[in-house]
């Protein structure tokens, strides 16, 4: 069987692309739309990204395959061009370049039943397995993958060659820019956070809030080691990496991401020209181990890449982010002000949070929920009163609090139909 | 013979008194046949389960609007007939769910509703508000059609509904 055998099917099931939630004339472009059947647990997809795309659904449902591919259709040279840098080499060999950037045994999530749509074109993943001859090669899509805590082991960061074959391709670049930023670029200063000014004090004060309860986020050298700590007031020695909370842990990684994507430019530049830069931010869960006030200073953060300019994807497990969207959308269809969106995040009147929560009602959002049996349903609206339970239960997500609502409300009414046991002695008295 | 064969076909037309008739009767209420008290917009969005039957409709809201004009009354009663003959009234609220400040209006509807089935007139509606054949909560929250719900499960205000037995709210009811 040849490669392109594996990606045979010409009629991918076609379904409506969605239309935005929310004022249409501020969408200048056809949103980017990827069609997807028989990609591992993925039996038929057909999402139309939003300026934020989230992504829900149980485990093992192809979200991150997704998401991975996703990756791959948009930098492929890039990709090809940064193993090629770290001398690999497949050969042309498409099964082994999969198991290169997907990760080890993930290859066999193509069939002969495999088969991609991007932005209306047939494709080929079989091609993707090789460098095109194209001289865009700068990274389009930054990606911040769910393992982003192994990026930091022990709090010392890791570059691309530290880690093996086999493991993920997004792990392993996340890793390797958080390196480069954590070695080189604020090496020098010692602080992490709140220190280099990257982030505005709008962003800033919530993460110092619910995050890190103002302590200071450091690089201690002092073994010849660049080791991320923890200064907490009145102590000498700087918290080591595993004595942090998990919270904690798992937000550093995410934070120096933000720093990344934050530079005193809008975007930031990974080609030759300032308009060779980042347009899509991929984050898996962002929610990982934070405290629902810790999970809304992060959504923060998703809104400022969006002001920015980012395109960004989010998969999710967390009702708050869920909650966020839905609210955004409402806004949008009632015509409401930047203030309620501030009213969501708490956060005051000033020009920073102001210009933030004035863009998030410019732009598009959309949901796709991943179901187990394969498919995968544009849950968009999020409407809590539709008809169809994977809507209204925001694919899962709030099944859980809805039945348990309605699970004592009916114990509720059962107990008020049970008669009183002042009632119950006086029948007996009579008796 | 003329005259005792009209007098015999009005006796075989004439309705059956239902369980649901009587006690509405009782506390003063205007019973319907079917939904017939349930207006007219919101009728087909209830429906009953399967083998059940409407066995009457009662306007509570329209039955107090004069003698209680300050009030948040509750709108509908709809009695029930179960396939086994046992009969069941389910209170039905159409209101809009377009934000959680309405939670707080159908919490005063609700407590108005309870604090009438306590008084001796609603004696028989009582107990067929708590009979067993209930599969849940006998109050419900009708969602108008034209409205937005905007009540997220896992809110304060869907947290107070369960506490005081209000299911969430639907834009559909299969009652009971």
């Amino acid at each position: 069987m040849t490669m392109a055998d594996l990606f045979g099917d010409p009629n991918p099931k076609k379904t409506p692309p969605r239309q935005p939630v929310g004022n249409k004339s501020v969408r200048k472009t056809k949103p980017p739309r990827l069609q997807v059947n028989h990609l591992g647990p993925v039996a038929s997809a057909d999402l139309a990204f939003g300026d934020l795309t989230v992504i829900v659904g149980p485990q093992a449902t192809g979200k991150s395959i997704f998401l991975q591919t996703l990756k791959l259709l948009v930098d492929r040279d890039q990709i090809h061009d940064t193993f090629k840098h770290h001398s690999m080499s497949f050969n042309d060999k498409a099964g082994a370049f999969m198991e290169g950037y997907f990760g080890r045994g993930l290859s066999g999530a193509w069939s002969a039943k495999s088969s991609l749509t991007w932005k209306g074109k047939s494709v080929d993943l079989a091609d993707y397995a090789k460098p095109s001859k194209s001289t865009t090669r700068h990274e389009r899509m930054f990606y911040i993958p769910a393992q982003r805590v192994m990026s930091l082991p022990g709090g010392v960061s890791q570059n691309f060659g530290q880690f093996n074959f086999g493991d993920p391709y997004t792990l392993r670049a996340f890793s390797d820019a958080v390196h480069d930023l954590i070695q080189n670029e604020f090496g020098a200063k010692g602080e992490l956070f709140p220190g280099p000014n990257r982030l505005n004090d709008t962003l800033r004060k919530p993460i110092q809030n619910h995050l890190f309860g103002g302590n200071r986020l450091v690089i201690d050298d002092k073994d010849f080691t660049k080791r991320l700590g923890l200064h907490v007031k009145g102590q000498d020695k700087p918290l080591g990496f595993l004595s942090w909370s998990a919270g904690q842990r798992e937000f550093t990684p995410l934070l120096m991401g933000a720093y990344w994507l934050c530079p005193t430019t809008n975007r930031r530049k990974t080609g030759k020209t300032v308009d060779e830069c980042i347009e899509w931010v991929v984050i898996e869960e962002p929610e990982m181990g934070l405290h629902p006030q810790g999970i809304s200073a992060v959504l923060l953060l998703v809104l400022e890449l969006m002001r920015r300019g980012y395109k960004v994807v989010l998969s999710t497990h967390s009702p708050v982010v869920l909650d966020m969207v839905w609210a955004l959308q409402e806004f949008k269809k009632l015509g409401s002000s930047e203030a309620s969106v501030r009213q969501v995040f708490d956060l005051p009147s000033t020009p920073d949070a102001k210009k933030i929560a004035q863009s998030a009602l410019t732009k598009d959002y959309a949901v796709y929920y991943f179901d187990r049996d394969g498919s995968v349903q544009d849950i968009s609206n999020l409407n809590p009163g539709a008809m169809d339970t994977a809507e209204s239960e925001w694919g899962g997500i709030s099944g859980f609090a809805t039945r348990t609502n309605n699970a004592i409300a009916d114990a509720v009414a059962e107990s008020e139909s049970r008669p009183s046991k002042r009632r119950k002695a006086r029948k007996q008295e009579s008796i | 013979m003329a005259a005792k064969g009209v007098k015999k076909t009005k006796t075989a037309t004439k309705k059956k008194i239902s369980g649901f008739d009587s006690a509405a009767c009782d506390a003063g209420l205007l019973p319907n046949a079917g939904k017939e008290a349930v207006e007219s917009s919101y009728r087909a969005q209830i429906q009953v389960n399967k083998g059940g039957a409407f066995s009457g409709s009662v306007d509570v809201d329209g039955h107090f609007r004069a003698a209680e004009p300050q009030s948040h009354r509750w709108d509908y009663g709809i009695g029930i007939q179960l396939m086994n003959g046992q009969e069941l009234v389910c209170w039905v609220e159409p209101h809009p769910a377009s934000s959680t400040g309405q939670v707080a209006k159908m919490l005063e509807k609700l407590a108005w509703l309870k604090n009438k089935l306590e008084t001796p007139a609603f004696k028989k509606l009582k107990a067929m508000t708590h009979a067993p054949g209930h599969t849940g909560s006998p109050y419900y929250w009708l969602r108008t059609v034209s409205g937005e719900c905007r009540i997220s499960a896992n809110s304060r205000e869907a947290r107070l509904l369960a506490l005081h037995g209000l299911r969430m709210p639907t834009q559909h009811l299969t009652l009971p």
